[in-house]
């Protein structure tokens, strides 16, 4: 994994936290991103492990949102399912 | 050479059955990481591969899934038709003569009331500039 690499895992993370809907697309191989909107954001990709720096700025260019590799989901919005109370 | 004709693209729609040609798309091959990048140009559209062949597939299989979702879902491929950044096209007026050039075109028919993709039209016209490693 090169410097500016993201694993996948965390990239799916950082989008669906920022209200992307993240979904298996019919053929199997690849991932179907949808942003509410006016329009909607739609992007269709195979998101590959890692992640490497040039899909990682097409993904950021597109949904405005910051992807990096020091990722802390402690400090990322919260999903939908999750409630607001402080454990 | 840089391919003959500017990049066009084409959306001809009648009820659920929409046919979409892109001509003349240019889309730069370049080293990312350990993987293999196809950024598009005058479209801006991203695939990562782990080898030249493997991106170009992605690119072309997501590109076309992508129109086929913006017709499902927006009704129209345009807020698809948004160029590259200018450092891509920086990177593609330097690249040297003696790389590859190629272009990119591909028509694609779609039919939104079912989940079929016709995908009998060819796909296989869409033309790469390599920008291979430099000689160590």
């Amino acid at each position: 994994m090169s410097d500016r690499s993201v694993p996948r895992r965390s990239a799916l993370e950082v989008l669906a936290r920022h209200g992307v809907d993240v979904s298996d697309y019919p053929d199997g191989a690849q991932s179907s991103l949808v942003k509410d909107g006016y329009p909607p954001l739609v992007l269709v990709l195979t998101i590959p492990d890692p992640v490497e720096n040039r899909l990682l700025q097409r993904l950021q260019r597109k949904f405005d949102i910051p992807i990096h590799h020091f990722y802390n989901p402690l400090m990322a919005p919260r999903l939908p399912d999750e409630s607001g109370s402080v454990q | 050479m840089l391919g003959q004709g500017a990049a066009t693209v084409v959306q001809v729609s009648e009820g659920e059955d929409h046919v979409v040609g892109i001509g003349n798309l240019r889309v730069l091959i370049t080293r990312d990481g350990a993987a293999w990048s196809a950024q598009g140009l005058e479209i801006d559209y991203t695939a990562q591969g782990d080898s030249v062949e493997e991106a170009k597939e992605r690119f072309a299989n997501g590109l076309r899934a992508t129109v086929r979702e913006h017709l499902r879902i927006v009704g129209t491929i345009e807020p698809l038709l948004q160029v590259a950044p200018s450092e891509f096209w920086r990177e593609f007026f330097d690249l040297a003569p003696k790389d590859e050039r190629k272009r990119f075109s591909q028509i694609s028919v779609h039919r939104i009331e079912t989940d079929d993709t016709l995908d009998s039209l060819p796909w296989n016209k869409i033309e790469y500039l390599e920008k291979l490693p430099a000689p160590a």
